[in-house]
């Protein structure tokens, strides 16, 4: 029967590994983008607040999908922006194959390198590249590629967004990033932790002291996983961590 | 700038467009042997397609002309002799997962750059920082914390460890013998 495959989905994540709610989402909207039948847009925002996590969910997208990755920089004009992308696929001064000269050359060049290489393209902190009115570049890329794009900015990205009209009609799915929950803790127990077991009590404090940050949960994984060594036991619990000060990043900023 | 054979290979490829398995190790200065290999990878990959057609080479033989059926950009396709195509390595996932998490653990960066079908072990992810450390590409940031350093950021490629032992002439430069793969412990 063809319903059994849509009532149980047993396909694993797309690369699979990292249940991480927010590496499921990017993973998830990319492939759709990946998929897409020709007259969907291609592009993919992944927008949050710092902290939950958006460029370690990159790091995993980045690693399944064997994407291309860039940062953008409040110093980027045009050409750097391009160049960054280039050097990202190894196209580059000194190398077999170099970047072109002009601006609309150098769109063709990586263009042609996303849609001959099938391989997705993550740009970070794509506010900036708003901020640079380089918007246009970007929706040149992927008319001329067709390939799938990842964009990853702050809260206010889509509203930025919203001002470039032919960009916001491209955009294929809006994920908004989660805080790190309880599930991704347990998640990243089971990846982190191969010495010491961090039973769910202590798991709760940790994802409550994270502040919705995958990372900062890692790191205390991390210290309660050596604490435990040093203490010679193989599970810790609330009692036996003993209200040892958690990891919390630096304190929270207040917002301007 | 060292680029591997199979770099040079398969920028031959691409230039040439239809080529015999000479043509190809002659324009990347490999051995035919290599060039057998790879070419015969790609083409059980469905990569690079036999034209059907032959050709005179050299020495008055007939030789078979291939033609590149897919091309994927300018990397050179990791493909095994059976055709599979490999992700990149362990090294290369590691490479770019630091240039985005920035600051992390060895097992951040293992867990990261890990693949369901090749996974990375937190040993080889220690292994890569140390040295990466000594290149200076890292600095070590607390307990068992890295540091990528931005301005280290030179390109696309992983740092390469060789492991290998050379005896280079420091007048000419030239390499004069090269050990076998050392049993070097980490």
């Amino acid at each position: 029967m063809s319903t059994s495959e849509t009532l149980v989905n047993t396909t694993p994540l797309p690369g699979g590994v990292a249940p991480l709610q927010n590496v499921a989402l990017c993973l998830g909207a990319l492939d759709k983008a990946a998929k897409r039948p020709g007259h969907l847009p291609g592009l993919v925002v992944l927008y949050g607040p710092s902290g939950y996590g958006k460029s370690t969910s990159a790091a995993y997208v980045a690693t399944r999908t064997d994407a291309y990755y860039v940062e953008a920089r409040s110093s980027w004009t045009k050409k750097a922006m391009l160049e960054s992308i280039l050097t990202s696929m190894d196209i580059r001064r000194g190398r077999t194959i170099q970047p072109a000269r002009t601006i609309s050359a150098m769109v063709d060049q990586a263009a042609e390198q996303l849609a001959r290489s099938g391989r997705p393209l993550i740009i970070d902190e794509m506010d900036h590249v708003v901020d640079r009115n380089a918007v246009e570049l970007v929706r040149d890329l992927y008319e001329a590629s067709r390939a799938a794009i990842l964009l990853i900015g702050e809260e206010q990205l889509p509203g930025k967004l919203a001002a470039w009209e032919r960009f916001h009609g491209r955009i294929l799915d809006w994920v908004a990033a989660q805080p790190a929950d309880l599930d991704d803790a347990r998640a990243l127990r089971d990846m982190y932790c191969d010495r010491v077991r961090v039973a769910d009590d202590l798991l709760a404090d940790l994802v409550a002291a994270a502040r919705g940050s995958i990372r900062r949960i890692c790191v205390n994984l991390e210290r309660i996983q050596e604490q435990g060594q040093l203490d010679g036991v193989d599970v810790m619990d609330r009692a036996a961590w003993g209200g040892r000060p958690l990891y919390t990043g630096e304190a929270p900023r207040r917002r301007s | 700038m060292a680029i591997s054979k199979r770099d040079a290979m398969w920028t031959a490829m691409r230039q040439l467009g239809s080529f015999t398995l000479v043509d190809v190790s002659r324009a990347a200065k490999a051995t035919e042997p290599a060039a057998t290999d790879y070419v015969k990878a790609l083409v059980l990959a469905g990569i690079v397609a036999d034209s059907g057609e032959m050709v005179m080479g050299p020495r008055g033989r007939t030789r078979k002309l291939y033609r590149l059926a897919r091309d994927m950009g300018v990397d050179a396709p990791r493909v095994a002799k059976d055709g599979r195509v490999l992700p990149p390595s362990g090294r290369q996932r590691m490479w770019r997962a630091m240039g985005i998490l920035k600051e992390f653990s060895p097992r951040d960066l293992a867990i990261t750059a890990s693949l369901p079908e090749a996974p990375v072990a937190v040993a080889e992810a220690v292994y890569y920082c140390v040295w990466l450390t000594r290149g200076r590409y890292l600095r070590q940031a607390g307990a068992g914390r890295y540091v990528a350093i931005e301005a280290m950021r030179t390109g696309a490629r992983a740092p390469l460890i060789q492991r290998i032992r050379r005896l280079v002439d420091a007048n000419t430069g030239e390499i004069m013998a090269e050990s076998a793969p050392a049993e070097e412990a980490s």
